[in-house]
């Protein structure tokens, strides 16, 4: 499994390296601005990073996604389905890599931004006074503090994760089950887009079942419902794309 | 190495070998290489390769020391037999084809002087 | 060793391997042939337990192959299939996290055999040298059945004959080596069993020095008298 991980790692390095030369860039424009005072490069440092945050999320999974189907479509299948390893192990080396690397991309990206924001803060005031405005407008139950904003990050992270998995069983089932068949790319997406509306649908639906008055807004309770749903539902999809794999995936 | 794919490829080896015996290629009592090597380098199976030392051994061309190897016999008496069968066996080659063309052993002899010359 | 009982295969619209049942014993190289298209590449892939059957089985020493057998059935594809940013040396060090038999000693041995360099990039080799290359990482395995599916394509003859060295090298008594290939005459002195798959059926297993002995013909022969119904006329 580790030589697995590794090697998954070793086919994505590239693209993380490039996404970390722009963060660096982006940051130095941000820290530049911050400490010259100059609001356009900070504006533009703030906005590039926002950017490159959902950016780097992004493309890590969606290329997970495309790095799994290149192992499973063209010959480079033969490098995986060729050693003593099941596709549970395969499949799971996989997502333990790509979803590994969202999660500590997105705290990098979420620590970074708590350090920004201090730093911020400490050369203007003005930005602590925007954020009490904004947290006053939000109201008691949707204003950000940095445990909220931290709770919130790992929801999405969350989130997300099960959205690749999703993905990793489409392209599955387009290399499996629809292999050959005409439109088999739309079909799997389709079947993506189902998939991930159904899971929010019922996730809001189990929501309103059991809300009570204290899980209004961001709070600890909510969040935690978060992320135990959706990392269930995304050990699921691993399960049933590992078993397509095993038994309809002909490599 | 050549082979003509109709005939077995080891009696072929066989021939080969024996034909660098005679021609002193491979002197006597050397020992020759194990039936893995003469595989690689014949190109031909390592079954065929261990065939045609059990069939040397058998003729005795060949013998095998116990956990030495297989080395050319030290016996002239057999190599110099060893020479007359091959050469009894081109001329059975060359008499054949040679009533095949209607021509008999003397004229073939007069022709085979003419080349001589 | 390796034993096929009814195997059949069928992918959409058509039946690739039909009710194969035969056997391959250690100590033997078999020469696996067929035209294009036969089913020879779908009944390997089924041995190494890439694709499953859609009936029968296949046993290695007894039991159905699984994803331990994968430890001793090497199997080596016609296509390239290593990562585009390996170089050689990382194809041995690939083989060498996956596979307990791989042996770094011998893939080294093999490389410097064949003239290839460790550094190069696999996507800047010839096909000539990517068949070598891929030998050599097959072969440098200590596997108890190695398929190798036409190891001989799209190569000159001089490749050629440093994948068969390679091969030879590997035989022995223990190993079980079947080569798929329709360049039969490339094969006449190196296999001693033929295995002949003609429309996704076993058309005959033959040993290839009888043949020559008792029948006189070649394997080349055999084969065309398996798959043509031309008759080759005088020349016998």
């Amino acid at each position: 499994m580790g030589n697995l991980i590794k090697y998954e790692f070793r086919k994505t390095w590239m693209i993380k390296a490039i996404i970390l030369v722009f963060t660096a860039i982006f940051e130095v424009l941000f820290l530049a601005g911050t400490f010259s005072k100059n609001e356009d490069m900070l504006g533009t440092g703030i906005g590039f990073l926002m950017l490159t945050t959902f950016g780097a999320l992004f493309i890590i999974g969606v290329y997970g996604i495309f790095r799994l189907h290149k192992d499973i479509t063209t010959k480079q299948s033969y490098m995986l389905f060729m050693t003593p390893h099941n596709s549970y192990t395969i499949l799971g080396a996989k997502l333990i890599e790509n979803a590994g690397s969202i999660l500590l991309t997105g705290v990098f990206y979420m620590v970074l931004a708590l350090i920004d924001i201090t730093i911020l803060t400490a050369y203007s005031g003005e930005i602590e006074q925007a954020i009490a405005f904004i947290n006053e407008i939000l109201g008691e139950h949707y204003s950000i503090d940095t445990y909220r904003f931290i709770m919130i990050s790992f929801d999405m992270i969350a989130v997300w994760i099960f959205n690749i998995v999703t993905g990793f069983f489409a392209v599955t089932i387009s290399a499996s089950v629809l292999n050959g068949k005409k439109g088999s790319g739309i079909i799997s997406f389709i079947m993506y887009l189902v998939i991930t509306g159904f899971i929010e649908k019922l996730h809001n639906f189990v929501m309103d079942c059991f809300t009570s008055a204290d899980m209004i807004g961001f709070t600890t309770g909510r969040m935690v419902y978060n992320l135990i749903y959706y990392i269930g539902f995304t050990v699921i999809m691993y399960v049933i794309t590992a078993w397509v794999m095993d038994n309809k995936l002909s490599v | 190495m050549q082979y003509d794919s109709k005939i077995p490829i080891y009696l072929q080896v066989i021939d080969s070998i024996k034909t660098d015996i005679i021609n002193e290629r491979i002197k006597c009592g050397q020992k020759l290489p194990s039936s893995r090597e003469l595989a690689v380098t014949y190109t031909i199976n390592p079954n065929t390769a261990a065939r045609v030392y059990q069939e040397l051994e058998r003729e005795g061309v060949c013998y095998t020391k116990r956990g030495m190897g297989t080395f050319v016999t030290e016996d002239e008496g057999v190599i110099a037999m060893l020479k007359k069968e091959m050469a009894e066996e081109a001329l059975d080659v060359f008499l054949k084809s040679i009533s095949e063309l209607g021509i008999s052993i003397d004229e073939a002899i007069e022709l085979l002087k003419q080349r001589e010359e | 060793m390796l034993e096929s009982i009814e195997v059949t295969k069928k992918f959409v619209g058509k039946t690739a391997v039909d009710g194969i049942t035969m056997q391959l014993e250690p100590g033997h190289i078999y020469a696996m042939l067929g035209p294009n298209g036969s089913g020879k590449t779908t009944w390997m892939k089924m041995a190494a337990g890439l694709i499953k059957p859609t009936s029968g089985q296949i046993r290695y020493m007894g039991q159905p192959i699984s994803i331990e057998t994968k430890n001793d059935i090497a199997y080596m594809s016609t296509e390239p299939y290593f990562y585009d940013w390996m170089t050689v040396g990382d194809v041995g060090k690939y083989y060498a996290d996956f596979f307990k038999d791989f042996s770094m000693d011998k893939y080294d041995y093999l490389i410097e055999k064949m003239d290839l360099e460790k550094k190069l990039k696999v996507k800047s080799l010839s096909s000539g040298m990517m068949a070598k290359l891929k030998v050599a990482a097959t072969m440098a395995r200590d596997a108890k059945v190695y398929m190798l599916d036409e190891p001989l394509n799209g190569i000159d003859l001089l490749a050629r004959d440093s994948v068969m060295n390679m091969i030879l090298m590997s035989a022995d008594e223990g190993k079980t080596l079947l080569i798929s290939s329709h360049l039969v005459e490339e094969l006449e002195s190196v296999v001693d069993k033929a295995i002949f798959i003609k429309n996704s059926k076993f058309a005959g297993i033959y040993d290839v020095e009888a043949l020559r002995t008792e029948d006189n013909i070649s394997l080349a022969d055999k084969y065309r008298q398996v798959f043509s119904d031309v008759d080759m006329g005088g020349i016998q």
